[in-house]
């Protein structure tokens, strides 16, 4: 169903062989209300995801707290096990992973997390936290050779190595961190990072150099990377294409600019339209919408209808399938835009 | 009323008539020492004024740029190992640094108040949020228990939060919880908010809503906004004036619309031009910003910014350049105007 019709929306890429593909993900937890409450909750967190990522693409993932991307990329690193669906990384099932294999896959498949500032331990120097994933995903042992592979790394990231090599944490700025993060994860050289909103926390000013120095890594290595992020301008200039996702689904997918310039989802229109622009005051115009929270939960039909304003009869009734709205671009939903009557349904 | 009171009450009057400023910062300085040798200026001789109710002024600036010390230096709030070393702070004509504490209690919340950064985080998870506000009002104000609590509800009404008072802190998502700190923070009707990066944790559309709300409340209750913000883009359309903070000094200050579009100081330019929008391209990725590193640290001597500064010259490595007016309403401290 989903995944076949993603496949085929994606045909524009099919030269190219997927590293990691996705199909059918499904993603529970329970919550309980309350210490001495039996009533328990079940959270959705990822609902049916199917999405393929291709060798050395910069894929983001975009979408607001409580989307499920974290949850996904968590199910990606094999660090959370999903209810169903099935997750390949280069044909082999992740979470049926052992031993020698699933350490192989641990140095293949690397992160970037979002808070430089908690991600580091405050007691271990830069050279003993890089150093860590090269002893045991690498299995390097002496110290001359450790130093040196250390040293490498922390240059390639824009960093000098006999600067900060024996500093600790607090002794860094924003923008160091998340270079030493970025160098720790580069350690194992490893095919796939994920970057878990990599410059949320950082300085106007340094997300561009963070920005830069993932491009330059990804062209230099070849990487491959899953970019998570809730803001559409770093997708834009990082990534070939975009998945947008909403309360657990991917509601749209495509090339990037295609997504961008003429989306089909109305909730990628909302998302565009409240991103922070520099414009003179009396361009600014400030509409309030219902966040999730407020717009409240449906039983069934399409998530977003509640707070969609082109929202008909259809969507309070039936959830819409991700489907080609465009020749590139794949949209859930009943009344998409910037489409040809004539290629939609 | 005793005649003191009177007098004061008048006097105070005489200030708004004679078009005196309500807040007054002159050559604010404040230091922080870690050890007793290492000291750090985390506010430099910072002059600012609040001319009239309903003025509001976004200041930007990187972290440790002293944006957060000048606002808690507003509220005489600076705690050790920090300390105010010079300067005065003046509201209404009175000397916010030599008031007693129980002036100083009625100073803050109800003149002056402050959403701190990341407030949203810090109600207790063991009251209702219509007790939390309750609490302020009972606290600070004339009220009794109950009728606190009808006011909490109607606060929180005005910032979009219904029959929800009884609802604890975990119940609450990231926004509302900020707009209950904003509901909080304007419970006791100041005339002046303080507003630290209220949006930084949350997502563009939940961000949006806390801004048109507080857009509404400055208009509604001509409240004086001071809004601390490392992102430039959200204050378009919020506040009519900006300060540009670098290293603890306000380097460059005016309309908003003029300093984005017509930056003065260096840094506001730099600033600008690495700010990344839906309209930048690819091609703003380059390889010089990938191995640039943060910038050289502030010089100690002269010009702050004379380290990282394109346009550097001789003077600027000698002469320390003092805030003044370049043209009408626009303030810059760079000897390039000079």
């Amino acid at each position: 169903m989903i995944g076949k019709e993603a496949e085929g929306g994606d045909a524009f890429l099919s030269g190219r062989r997927p590293l990691l593909s996705i199909k059918d993900l499904q993603v529970t937890f329970i919550r309980q209300r309350g210490l001495f409450n039996r009533r328990k909750s079940i959270v959705r967190a990822v609902q049916g995801i199917s999405l393929e990522l291709f060798e050395s693409e910069i894929l983001s993932v975009v979408g607001e707290s409580g989307s499920g991307k974290t949850t996904l990329a968590r199910c990606i690193l094999a660090l959370n096990r999903p209810d169903s669906g099935s997750i390949k990384y280069r044909n082999n099932e992740v979470t049926a992973l052992k031993g020698g294999e699933l350490m192989n896959f641990r140095r293949d498949v690397q992160i970037v997390y979002q808070d430089p500032y908690e991600s580091l331990n405050p007691r271990q120097d830069v050279f003993t936290a890089v150093s860590i994933p090269i002893r045991q995903l690498a299995g390097e042992d002496s110290k001359e050779k450790l130093t040196e592979r250390v040293a490498k790394v922390l240059r390639e990231v824009g960093l000098d190595p006999s600067a900060v090599m024996r500093r600790l944490p607090h002794q860094l700025s924003g923008g160091e961190r998340q270079r030493v993060n970025i160098a720790k994860a580069l350690a194992p050289d490893p095919k796939l990072l994920v970057a878990d909103e990599p410059v949320t926390m950082l300085d106007a000013s340094q997300r561009l150099g963070v920005l830069s120095l993932l491009m330059e890594l990804k062209e230099k290595r070849n990487l491959t990377i899953l970019l998570i992020t809730h803001d559409l301008a770093s997708a834009r200039i990082m990534s070939d294409r975009t998945a947008i996702m909403y309360l657990g689904r991917i509601v749209e997918v495509g090339p990037t600019s295609k997504i961008l310039n003429k989306p089909h989802h109305p909730y990628t229109q909302l998302i565009l339209a409240a991103t922070p622009r520099l414009k003179r005051s009396s361009e600014v115009k400030r509409e309030y919408v219902p966040s999730v929270e407020e717009a409240g939960r449906v039983e069934r039909g399409c998530v977003f209808a509640p707070r969609c304003k082109y929202a008909t009869s259809i969507c309070r009734d039936t959830e819409p399938q991700l489907l080609a709205k465009s020749e590139s671009s794949l949209a859930a939903c009943h009344n998409p835009l910037n489409v040809n009557q004539a290629t939609s349904e | 009323m005793t005649t003191q009171e009177e007098e004061e009450e008048e006097e105070e009057e005489k200030h708004v008539q004679e078009d005196r400023a309500i807040l007054d910062l002159s050559n604010v300085s404040v230091e922080y020492s870690s050890s007793s040798t290492e000291k750090k200026l985390a506010a430099d001789r910072i002059n600012l004024s609040i001319p009239w109710r309903g003025y509001t002024l976004g200041v930007v600036g990187e972290s440790g740029s002293g944006k957060t010390t000048l606002g808690l230096s507003i509220l005489n709030l600076i705690e050790s190992p920090g300390r105010i070393t010079s300067g005065a702070v003046r509201y209404m004509g009175r000397d916010v640094l030599a008031m007693k504490a129980g002036e100083l209690r009625n100073y803050r919340w109800k003149e002056v108040s402050m959403v701190f950064q990341s407030a949203m985080n810090s109600f207790s998870p063991v009251k209702t949020v219509g007790d939390h506000i309750a609490e302020v009002l009972v606290r600070r104000g004339d009220l009794n228990k109950s009728e606190a609590r009808e006011q909490a509800e109607k606060l929180l009404e005005k910032v979009g939060i219904f029959g929800r008072a009884d609802d604890y802190p975990h119940e609450f998502s990231g926004g509302m919880r900020q707009r209950a700190v904003i509901a909080t923070a304007l419970a006791l009707s100041p005339k002046i908010l303080i507003a630290d990066e209220p949006t930084s944790a949350l997502d563009v559309v939940v961000q949006e809503q806390i801004l048109a709300l507080l857009k509404k409340q400055v208009k509604e209750l001509d409240l004086s906004l001071i809004f601390i913000t490392h992102e430039i883009a959200i204050l378009c359309g919020l506040v009519d004036n900006i300060a540009v903070m670098y290293a603890g000094e306000i380097v460059e200050m005016g309309p908003i619309d003029d300093v984005l579009f017509e930056p003065l100081h260096p840094y506001t330019e730099m600033l600008l031009s690495s700010l990344l929008s839906l309209e930048s391209s690819r091609d703003t990725l380059s390889k010089r910003n990938a191995s640039s590193t943060i910038g050289a640290p502030p010089a100690r001597v002269g010009c702050k910014y004379a380290t990282r500064c394109k346009y550097v010259f001789d003077r600027c490595k000698n002469e320390r350049p003092v805030l003044r007016e370049y043209k009408k309403g626009r303030m810059v401290a760079c000897h390039k105007y000079n």
